[in-house]
C-alpha cells in the first residue's frame, strides 16, 4: 500500500491527516484490499464451457489452464522436452484455432477443469488455484512505477463497462498516469485494444506497456502501436527487446502474402515488410531486410536479415549464397564468424567460390544453416512440417 | 554542341576523388578535349592544390553563384594544357552557400564552353554531395578495395539509384596487384561482385602519385609516371573508346614494372 502514494496525485496532501484520508481513498480504489466488480463476473461465464467443447483437439499435455498468477512458461518448462517444444511451437502459431490463448484463465473454475482431457495431464494443470484472485473483470493494482490494470475474464463489452466504472469512481485519481496493462492469455483484437485505449484516454490515462501471453494480442498491440511484452513460453524478454528495436508500429499479424524485390539491396538500404520477402538479386553488406515471415534470396545474401521479426521462430531464411553479416530469426541471432588468418577481411566482402544454396532455421534456440539438398523429398514442405 | 558533366564522388573521404578528377581532366585535355574541372567541395577545397593552380585564384564558385563576377572571370586557366580550366570552390564559405539550382545553372553554362565538365564532389552524402551530383550527366564512383570504402561506395550507388536515377561508373583506385595475387586483398572481380556496376578503370597504387599531387602536377602531365597510362585509358573509355582492361594479374608484371621504374 505504501508504494501507491503517487506524486502525480493533485490532492496529495502533506499533513498526517491528509495522508490518512488519501490512504482511505487508495484503499477504495485498489483491489489489493477491495473486491469490486465481482458481481459482474457471471455474465461472461456461460460462454466458457461451449468454447471448451469446441476445442476437441486440445493436445495432451497442453497446459489448458493457466492461472493468472503463474507465468506461462512454468507449465512448458516442466513438460517433457518434445512436448515442451511442440507446445512452444503452437504458442508461436498465432492463427491456429487450437492455440492455447483461446483457453481463458478463469476457466480454472471447477466445472471447466473436469472437461480437460484426462490423459497426460501435467501436474501444473491440477494444482491450479481455484480462480484468479477476486475473480473479477478488472483488477487495478498500484505499483511504485504507476498503475497496473489486469483484465480478467468476461465479455469485452462488460470489461469495458467495468473498467470505465472503476475509473470513473476513482474520480480522476489515476489521471495522467501511465498504465501497465496485463491482458493475460485473452486474445484481444486491434479494435478492442483501441476501445480500451479510448476508455483510458477518457480519464487522461495512457497505456504504457501491454503484457500478454497471447500471440494474437501481441500482434494486435503491435499493429495498434503499443509497447507490448509477450510473456511467451521462452525468450520472452529478448522478443520484447527485438520488437522495441524494430519499429513496432509497422508490424501486424503473422506474415501473409509475399513481397518481391528485384535488384540489388545496397548498403544503407532497408527493406521492412510484414509479408514474406523474396529478393531476386543480391543483399549487400550493410543492407537490411526485415520480414515477419520468411526471407528468400535468389542471389547472394551478405547483409543483415531478420526473418520472423514478429516473433515467429518458424520463419526461414534461404539464399543461393548465404553469407550474411548477421542472421536473425525471431529472437535468435547468429553472427558471421571472424575471418580466418590470411584472408582479406570478412568473407562476406569477398566473392565466394561455387557456393550452394543454403537454408537457415531455428532448431532448439539456435540458428542452424544447412545446405539445400535438392533431392530432399518434399523440399521446403518437409522442412516446414518436420521442424520442432 | 554541348559537353558532358561528369561528377566524381565516393562517399568515403581520402580514396582519391580529387586526384582522380585532376588526372582525368589532364588526361582528357591531352586527348584533345576541352575540359573544365569544378571543385564542389566548398570550404575544403583541394582541387586547386592538386592541379597546382592555387595562386591564380581570384574568384570562386560562390562568387559566381551570388553574381559578384562572371563565370569567365572565375575560371582559372591551366597553363600546361591547351584547354583546361578550373572553377575553384570557396575556401571561406560553407557547402550550403551554393544551392542545387545555382550549381545546375552554372553547369548549364559550362557545358556550352567545354566538352567535359568534371565536378569534384565532397566526401559524405549530405547537401554537398547532392549539389555535386544534381547537374551530372554521368557519375563516377571512386573506391579503393578496402571494406570501408566499398561499403560507402555501395551506399552512394544506392543513393544515386534511389534519388537521382543514375547508373554510375566505377574507378578502382590504389589497386595493389601484388596483394591481390597473394590472395590477401580483394581483387577487381570481388569488388565488382559486390558493387555490380560498370568498371571504367583501375588505377594501380603508386607512391609517386602522392608526390605528384604534392608538387601540383597531375600525373597525367608527367610522362615518366606509369599510372598516367591508367588515367589515359579511363579518359579514352569516357570518350567512348573500347580500351581493354590492363591485366595486372600477369606474372612477371612487377618485374617489368620494376624495369620501367629502374628499381
Amino acid at each position: 500500500m505504501s508504494d501507491v502514494a503517487r506524486p502525480e496525485d493533485s490532492s496529495s496532501p502533506s499533513s498526517p491527516n491528509g495522508v490518512f484520508a488519501l490512504e482511505l481513498r487508495i484503499a477504495d480504489l485498489l483491489d489489493d484490499v477491495t473486491v469490486q466488480g465481482a458481481s459482474k463476473r457471471g455474465a461472461g461465464e456461460p460462454k466458457a464451457p461451449q468454447e471448451r467443447t469446441a476445442e476437441p483437439g486440445a493436445l495432451p499435455g497442453e497446459p489448458l489452464v493457466k492461472s493468472h498468477a503463474r507465468p506461462a512458461y512454468d507449465a512448458v518448462d516442466s513438460l517433457p522436452p518434445f512436448l515442451a517444444q511442440a507446445s512452444a511451437a503452437r504458442e508461436a502459431e498465432p492463427s491456429g484455432a487450437l492455440a492455447p490463448e483461446n483457453t481463458r484463465p478463469a476457466m480454472a473454475a471447477a466445472p471447466a477443469a473436469t472437461s480437460a482431457p484426462p490423459a497426460m495431464e501435467t501436474p501444473e494443470a491440477k494444482e491450479v488455484p481455484p480462480a484468479p484472485t477476486g475473480a473479477q473483470i478488472v483488477y487495478i493494482r498500484g505499483r511504485s512505477d504507476g498503475v497496473a490494470i489486469e483484465i480478467g475474464v468476461g465479455a469485452w463489452s462488460q470489461v469495458m463497462a467495468a473498467l470505465a466504472e472503476r475509473l470513473e469512481s476513482a474520480a480522476g485519481f489515476f489521471r495522467k498516469s501511465s498504465v501497465a496493462l496485463d491482458l493475460g492469455a485473452r486474445p484481444v483484437t486491434e479494435g478492442e485494444l483501441q476501445e480500451l485505449a479510448q476508455v483510458l484516454a477518457a480519464q487522461e490515462m495512457t497505456v504504457g506497456v501491454v503484457r500478454t501471453r497471447s500471440e494474437r494480442t501481441f500482434q494486435a498491440a503491435l499493429a495498434v502501436g503499443l509497447a507490448v511484452m509477450l510473456e511467451a513460453a521462452e525468450g520472452a524478454q529478448s522478443a520484447t527487446a527485438m520488437s522495441a528495436t524494430f519499429n513496432s508500429q509497422e508490424r501486424g499479424a503473422d506474415a501473409e502474402g509475399y513481397f518481391v524485390y528485384r535488384g540489388y539491396l545496397r548498403s544503407g538500404h532497408r527493406l521492412h515488410r510484414r509479408e514474406h520477402v523474396l529478393v531476386i538479386g543480391d543483399i549487400n553488406p550493410g543492407a537490411e531486410v526485415i520480414s515477419d515471415g520468411d526471407v528468400l534470396v535468389w542471389g547472394r545474401l551478405r547483409g543483415v536479415v531478420h526473418a520472423g521479426a514478429g516473433g515467429n521462430r518458424r520463419a526461414l531464411v534461404a539464399a543461393l549464397d548465404l553469407e550474411p553479416t548477421q542472421l536473425r530469426i525471431a529472437d535468435v541471432i547468429k553472427i558471421a564468424p571472424d575471418p580466418k588468418p590470411g584472408q582479406p577481411g570478412r568473407f562476406f566482402w569477398r566473392r565466394s567460390q561455387h557456393k550452394r544454396p543454403e537454408i537457415a532455421r531455428v532448431v532448439q534456440d539456435e540458428i542452424m544453416i544447412e545446405e539445400w539438398d535438392i533431392a530432399r523429398p518434399g523440399g521446403l514442405v518437409t522442412l516446414r512440417r518436420g521442424d520442432g | 554542341m554541348t559537353g558532358t558533366v561528369i561528377t566524381i564522388t565516393s562517399g568515403k573521404g581520402g580514396v582519391g576523388k580529387t586526384t582522380t578528377t585532376a588526372n582525368l581532366s589532364a588526361a582528357l585535355t591531352q586527348l584533345g578535349q576541352r575540359v573544365i574541372a569544378v571543385d564542389a567541395d566548398m570550404g575544403l577545397r583541394n582541387l586547386d592544390l592538386v592541379m597546382g593552380l592555387e595562386n591564380r585564384i581570384v574568384f570562386d564558385l560562390v562568387d559566381v553563384a551570388e553574381g559578384r563576377c562572371t563565370l569567365q572571370q572565375a575560371l582559372v586557366r591551366d597553363p600546361r594544357a591547351e584547354f583546361l580550366y578550373l572553377l575553384p570552390a570557396a575556401q571561406t564559405r560553407d557547402k550550403r552557400d551554393v544551392a542545387i539550382e545555382q550549381m545546375c545553372a552554372i553547369c548549364r553554362q559550362l557545358v556550352t564552353m567545354a566538352d567535359y565538365v568534371l565536378i569534384d564532389s565532397p566526401a559524405g552524402i549530405e547537401h554537398g554531395f547532392h549539389t555535386a551530383v544534381a547537374p551530372a550527366d554521368r557519375v563516377l564512383i571512386v573506391t579503393t578495395s578496402d571494406v570501408s570504402a566499398l561499403r560507402d561506395a555501395d551506399k552512394v550507388i544506392y543513393l544515386l539509384e534511389r534519388d537521382w536515377r543514375r547508373q554510375p561508373g566505377l574507378v578502382i583506385n590504389r589497386y595493389n596487384p601484388r596483394l591481390v595475387n597473394s590472395g590477401e586483398m580483394r581483387g577487381i572481380d570481388d569488388v565488382l561482385d559486390i558493387l555490380a556496376i560498370d568498371l571504367l578503370g583501375v588505377v594501380p597504387e603508386d607512391e609517386r602519385l602522392m608526390l605528384s599531387t604534392d608538387r601540383g602536377t597531375p600525373a597525367a602531365f608527367d610522362r615518366r609516371m606509369y599510372v598516367r597510362r591508367a588515367y589515359e585509358n579511363i579518359a579514352r573509355r569516357i570518350m567512348g573508346a573500347n580500351v581493354p582492361l590492363t591485366d595486372y594479374y600477369r606474372p612477371g608484371f612487377w618485374g617489368w614494372l620494376a624495369r620501367l621504374f629502374g628499381r
